[in-house]
């Protein structure tokens, strides 16, 4: 089994059909205020986007990080708010990798609907990146504790916890006794909520051990690179619609952009978006050689925090260089700083990757 | 004259990175290295002469030049290697204009003759360049120079004043830019011609810079009586020649061995258990700022095709570069509290280093070579179409 094997070709018709469906069940208008948006998830069933990550004996297309790279960033220059990395590649990655019985079978049924979904539940409160550092226990009587910002609504989790000194995952249905979430609107008009874990017993077997323990860092890494990828689509976006409006936007009888002032924190933008792409590209890269290797962390960490910290940079100026209709809810221009301040911190701030990568560095200086 | 006969191009990549790795860690030399005390180590005069002879000896002289000239003629990947593995034995580094422009500037432009009698002495050091472009009036607008040439009979009389001629008073030879007409466009009219360094009339005055050390100069030209055989291309056309070569040093002068030089040094003063976390957590940005500098540099270096031209998106490079120097010389000024203030070598911890020669010295990648701001204002212009 390769679940890297995605190539070039693969991917391009993969991103086609993906932008063909959005071409017809997804507009802007989705971000702007709540919407149903249980159609375009539907179509993404029935064209297999949702498998993609599986390997292709269990109906998948071998998606490794780079082609969920190009995917999440066509998501992000489309602003797609769906909960496709909690719910679609995370289950995927894990469930390619774990061994088969019935919790896989019963993944992969739940990955394949159209309307039932699974959602990967491994952060708390306290965002960490590390994955042992958590509250959730599981114990004889069940499954304890309080998963944070899980992708709403879903019929089942895959939850991460200690058992003892090992980290497990559970699988663990919403209609189970102890289990209660609840509902915020993120940014994005997705929904979003704490899974409230009382003794809530997992329908199968959790699965512990050090090969779990790597599938989880491997799979919160992934996630890290995958929101860094949409987050590099929604700053490519809101930077190529400024420039635009740099061009053609006149004052004192010419463009704006032939101010100096604007150009050089323009180049600046462009800098900072250079940057985000080839850190990405890198990462995904390194993340298809070896998911688990020091340099694919140290990679991912950079891209995910610059991927952030470029989002963030991006609002601010994109908005500033728009003036007053920057400021508007009418101007599309808002809602990349919308779809940036929802994903920045997710799958870990932009310092706890900075500390990890320094970390890693230190370890490498011997000192 | 050929290099020592290796053949480069039968070798892979891996197998070519190898051997000039092995070399280099024989032969290269302690003292040249930079160091958390001199991380931008220059290797000048005498000193640059002996090691473009060794590198002559050990046959890995010129990467970029055709064999006919002596050159190894490496593909452009393999030239990424020869950079990178330099970097990595942290090798100091050398203003070698006669490698980087003249040799390639008199291949593509000059006579038979000048290629006879200038491109072996400068393969093998004998002949070190000065670039005497800029003057006091004549900085970012490089093209209103007014140094003037006058054709009398055989030679030109050139009269004028370059200043911030690096080595200059180490170099055998000049190239330079000079007004030979003055006409409207102010980018026509000048031309770029040779100059011995020993002909009468030249005078060279040292200028001591903020880091304390003398590698600019000035030059003053006082009736220097020039053969005319020693102009390159035609007379009066010697923007399009000096602009020509322009691409290959946006790459090798936006690279990231100069920033990572300094990096060592925070490293040094910052990685321990009793630093302020503050401190740590702005090294530790620095550290991933560093990994994607690398990384970007790669991804554009390889993006390079043997027939294609260096675009002026290459210009992010050099400012990359020069931020970055500016970012972590400021934060290693702030890692090292009150020894910022002494003017000398210092030992901080067991890490010798000097705070005011790495700060001063970080100065100068944001001026030269076009400056930060003209290269910001390329890429809008030419980039972003603004
Ligand atoms: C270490 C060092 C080595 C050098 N070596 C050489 C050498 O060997 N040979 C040689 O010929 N020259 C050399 N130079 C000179 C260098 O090329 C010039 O310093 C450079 O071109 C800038 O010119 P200037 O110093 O006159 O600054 P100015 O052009 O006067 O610029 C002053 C400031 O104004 C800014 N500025 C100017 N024009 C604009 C504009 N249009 N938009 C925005 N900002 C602008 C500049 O960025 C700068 O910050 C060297 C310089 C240094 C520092």
């Amino acid at each position: 089994m390769n679940p890297n094997s995605a190539d070039v070709a693969v991917t391009h018709m993969v991103e086609a059909s993906a932008q063909s469906i959005l071409d017809t069940h997804h507009s802007l208008g989705n971000v702007r205020s709540p919407a149903d948006k249980s159609n375009i998830w539907k179509e993404f069933a029935d064209s297999g986007l949702l498998g993609l990550g599986l390997p292709e004996e269990l109906g998948g297309a071998g998606f490794g990080a780079r082609g969920y790279v190009q995917i999440a960033k066509l998501f992000g220059r489309e602003l797609v708010s769906s909960p496709f990395i909690a719910q679609s590649v995370l289950p995927c990655y894990i469930t390619a990798r774990i061994d088969d019985g019935n919790l896989r079978d019963e993944l992969l049924a739940y990955i394949n609907a159209e309307t039932k979904r699974v959602s990967f539940a491994g952060t708390e409160i306290n965002n960490s990146i590390d994955p042992f550092s958590i509250s959730t226990k599981l114990t004889d009587t069940g499954v304890f504790g309080e998963k944070a910002f899980v992708a709403l609504p879903a019929s089942a989790f895959i939850v991460t916890a200690q058992a003892g000194d090992e980290l497990c995952l559970a699988f663990v249905e919403s209609t189970e006794h102890g289990v209660n979430t609840d509902n915020s609107q993120n940014l994005l008009n997705e929904k979003v909520g704490r899974l409230m874990l009382d003794g809530a017993t997992p329908k199968y077997d959790p699965l512990a051990g050090s090969d779990i323990e790597n599938i989880v860092r491997c799979a919160l890494d992934l996630g890290a690179l995958v929101t860094a990828a949409q987050l590099a689509g929604v700053s490519h976006k809101a930077f190529d619609i400024t420039l635009e409006y740099l061009r053609t936007r006149k004052q004192f009888n010419q463009s704006i952009g032939s101010f100096q002032a604007i150009q050089h924190r323009a180049v600046d933008l462009y800098i900072a978006q250079q940057f985000v792409e080839s850190s990405i590209q890198r990462a995904a890269e390194l993340f298809d050689e070896d998911p688990c290797s020091t340099q694919t962390q140290q990679a991912i960490s950079c891209a995910k925090a610059r991927a952030s910290e470029t989002a963030l940079l991006m609002s601010k100026e994109t908005i500033q260089l728009h003036g007053a209709i920057g400021f508007t809810d009418e101007a599309d221009i808002g809602l990349y700083a919308r779809a940036s301040l929802c994903l920045m911190n997710q799958f870990g701030s932009t310092i706890a990757h900075q500390r990890r990568v320094y970390d890693i560095e230190r370890a490498r200086r011997g000192k | 004259m050929e290099n020592k006969s290796i053949d480069y191009d039968a070798m892979g990549d891996t197998e070519f990175r190898a051997a000039l790795r092995t070399w280099l860690e024989d032969v290269y030399p302690e003292n040249w290295k930079q160091t958390p005390r001199r991380p931008l180590l220059r290797i000048r005069g005498k000193d640059a002469r002996a090691w473009i002879k060794m590198l002559c000896e050990g046959g890995w002289r010129c990467p970029a030049w055709p064999k006919e000239y002596g050159g190894m003629e490496l593909s452009f990947k393999k030239q990424i290697i020869y950079h990178e593995e330099l970097e990595r034995i942290r090798a100091g580094r050398i203003i070698d204009g006669g490698e980087q422009m003249i040799g390639p500037t008199l291949m593509a432009y000059g006579t038979d003759e000048q290629k006879r009698k200038y491109i072996e002495p400068t393969r093998t050091g004998e002949y070190l360049w000065a670039q005497g472009y800029s003057e006091p009036g004549a900085g970012s607008d490089l093209a209103s120079l007014r140094t003037k040439a006058e054709l009398e009979g055989d030679h030109y009389r050139i009269n004028g004043h370059k200043i911030w001629t690096s080595h200059a008073d180490e170099c055998s030879h000049m190239y330079a830019l000079v007004r030979t007409t003055v006409s409207e466009k102010k980018q026509v009219g000048i031309t770029f011609i040779l100059i011995d360094m020993e002909t009468p009339g030249i005078s060279v005055r040292p200028i001591k810079t903020v880091a304390g050390e003398d590698e600019l100069c000035e030059v003053f030209l006082d009736d220097v009586m020039v053969p005319k055989e020693n102009v390159v291309g035609e007379p009066d056309n010697g923007w399009t020649i000096a602009k020509a070569l322009l691409g290959y040093e946006r790459v090798w002068i936006g690279n990231p061995g100069p920033a990572a030089r300094y990096l060592d040094l925070a490293c040094e003063l910052i990685m321990k258990d009793e630093t302020d976390s503050s401190l740590k957590d702005e090294l530790a940005k620095t550290i991933c700022d560093m990994h994607d500098f690398r990384v970007l540099y790669e991804t554009m270096c390889h993006s390079i095709s043997p027939d294609s031209e260096i675009g002026p998106e290459f210009s992010i490079l050099k400012i990359i570069s020069a931020d970055m120097l500016r970012d972590i010389s400021e934060l290693n000024a702030r890692a090292s509290g009150q020894y910022s203030q002494l003017d000398s070598d210092v030992e901080i911890d067991g890490a010798l280093t000097n705070i005011g020669w790495q700060f001063f010295t970080a100065r100068a990648q944001a001026i030269f070579a076009g400056s930060n701001e003209i290269q910001r204002n390329i890429v809008a212009k030419r980039v972003l179409n603004l």
